[in-house]
């Protein structure tokens, strides 16, 4: 989880990411920034996220972020 | 011929009832349902007090509600003024002072704020309305402001129909078009293709984005898309995340039409090659000079600079320094002017702006071009982005299209350093790829580009600066390279 927290901060500073449960719904996500955390995602957990698991209820928040990232990690 | 996006839609609700006008994430609507949602908002506007004349902001979403309410003011009497959905509350107050709006709608600010449950929850309570007359202002649509200081483009009812007319007849759109439209519709590009549709009688699937792939896939697979009008950083993402997936609709899809940036040489080539029987347009205008141009470039008109051709209720032409209409030419370029029945009316408060833009009902351009004589329009650059080395006039896109052709970038902007001698020199800003080796690259432009072209330094980065439609910044780069102008 620290390495995801680390990675959306990066993304976009200043957002409490441990609180915030509606980034995409809020707006606080925009398309190009989950662009960029499924790279970072790519690269630090060598995970490439489906297409049918891009949905906004995986990424309106950092824990349904990693919940996705664990259950891929599970199946890839 | 209709005189109001409104009158069009009621036309279609007498004529085809049943026939679905939208579909949003909530549910798709007929144009008989549509139009009487309309009427209903309408009700309540006018109940809170709205009056002939009167602004309201709104916050716009990808909604059938929104819609409906912008339409309402409009039959109302009102002028709705939509911002994007993200808007800062700051910036909502500041153009609700500027335009002194009465209401504003899908925020809280004020007393006269409603969200878009309020009017929905709303009973009908049958006032009797008039349909808009063709020159009364139909909206006011805000600029993003990257070029500067944001404006008001004041639009009529009449100039709405004749781009929408543009898109039409620019795409040959057809009765039974279904087209995705997931750009934010406080926008003119989304908002003038929503136009099209209501004009023609077809029907729009609003989307939010399209980072949730599978939802733009979706639209064909479930609900029979056959077009879709997308910014070009939008078809980069679905390009990025589906990789060939459009491919499987190449016999679905009838067009695609992009705009409101310059589509990379890289998913305009990888485009034609999922889709090659799709008509592929690019639009040239701007929110003053509405869909102006049209190119289809699956198509033999694809030559280098080319913008197509004029669309059906435009005229283009070219004038020299003192604004005095000449002929142009590949070795002549001058500066493009836009006339025809789909302008502006004004911007809104600044009668000084209005006046240096619009010129003898013609809106003038900072673009610079010439057009051959078979009726295609060149587009070699902004008047303020040409770069002027030594005395020689050198176009950014022609030397960003040749490097782009060299295999070895992604993408690249070109600008000008203030340089004491020759006036400027370019600078190449490249993100570049692995196949990338500085002395081949420059030899491959050294070998095609005049050597005043050629760029005098390659600075690479990760990726331009762009605005949330794509276009690069190039004031941004202007900055960093420390010669803002």
């Amino acid at each position: 989880m620290e390495e995801l927290l680390k990675i959306l901060s990066e993304v976009k500073p200043g957002v409490d990411f441990e609180k915030e449960t509606a980034l995409i719904d809020d707006g606080i996500l925009d398309s190009l920034d989950i662009i960029t955390i499924l790279s970072e995602i790519f690269n630090e957990f060598d995970i490439t996220v489906p297409t049918n698991n891009i949905v906004p209820e995986n990424f309106n928040s950092a824990k349904a972020i990693y919940a996705m990232i664990e259950e891929l990690e599970n199946n890839q | 011929m209709f005189c109001s996006i409104i009158e069009a839609i009621k036309y279609h609700a007498v004529k085809r009832p049943e026939k679905i006008c939208l579909r949003d994430a909530v549910g798709e609507i007929s144009y008989g349902d549509y139009y009487e949602l309309i009427e209903k908002d309408a009700d309540f506007f006018v109940e809170k007090g709205l009056k002939k004349g009167d602004y309201v902001v709104l916050k716009a979403e990808q909604s059938v509600n929104y819609l409906s309410a912008f339409h309402a003011i409009q039959l109302a009497g009102g002028i709705p003024v939509p911002l994007e959905k993200n808007v800062k509350t700051e910036r909502i107050c500041e153009v609700m002072s500027q335009v002194n709006a009465k209401m504003c709608v899908g925020a809280q600010i004020g007393e006269m704020s409603f969200s878009y449950e309020d009017i929905s929850e709303s009973e009908k309570c049958g006032c009797s309305f008039a349909l808009p007359n063709g020159g009364d202002t139909g909206e006011v649509l805000f600029t993003t402001g990257t070029t500067g200081k944001s404006k008001g483009v004041v639009m009529t009812h009449k100039a709405d129909i004749a781009v929408a007319e543009n898109v039409i007849y620019g795409v040959e759109m057809k009765k039974d078009n279904i087209e995705i439209i997931p750009m934010p519709l406080n926008h003119s590009f989304a908002l003038r293709r929503y136009y099209a549709n209501m004009v023609n009688g077809s029907s729009a699937i609003l989307l939010d984005g399209v980072i949730f792939i599978d939802r733009f896939f979706e639209c064909f697979d479930k609900y029979g898309a056959t077009a879709a009008a997308l910014a070009p950083a939008a078809l980069s993402i679905i390009l990025k995340l589906s990789r060939d997936r459009l491919k499987e609709y190449r016999d679905k899809i009838d067009y695609i039409q992009i705009g409101s940036a310059q589509l990379p040489e890289n998913d305009r080539e990888k485009l034609i090659s999922l889709l090659p029987r799709s008509r592929l347009y690019n639009f040239y205008g701007s929110s003053e000079a509405g869909c102006s141009c049209v190119l289809n470039f699956n198509s033999e008109d694809d030559l280098p600079n080319c913008i197509g051709r004029p669309t059906v209720n435009s005229e283009i032409f070219f004038v020299d320094e003192n604004c005095v209409r000449k002929a142009s030419g590949k070795d002549s370029p001058e500066r493009l002017v836009t006339g025809g029945k789909m302008l502006m009316k004004e911007y809104f408060g600044d009668s000084e702006l209005t006046r240096k833009t619009l010129v003898g009902g013609a809106v003038f351009s900072n673009d610079i071009g010439y057009s051959d004589d078979e009726g295609r329009v060149f587009m070699l650059g902004r008047n303020d982005d040409i770069i002027i080395s030594g005395g020689n006039k050198i176009s950014p896109v022609e030397v960003e299209t040749l490097a782009a052709e060299s295999g070895m970038v992604e993408e690249c902007a070109l600008i000008g350093r203030k340089d004491p001698v020759a006036g400027e020199i370019p600078v190449l800003y490249a993100v570049i790829n692995q196949r990338y080796n500085e002395e081949e690259f420059l030899m491959f432009l050294s070998e095609r580009l005049e050597s005043f072209m050629v760029p005098k330094a390659v600075r690479k980065i990760n990726k331009l600066p762009k605005t949330f439609n794509g276009k690069i910044l190039r004031k941004e780069l202007k900055k960093a390279e420390g010669g803002i102008q």
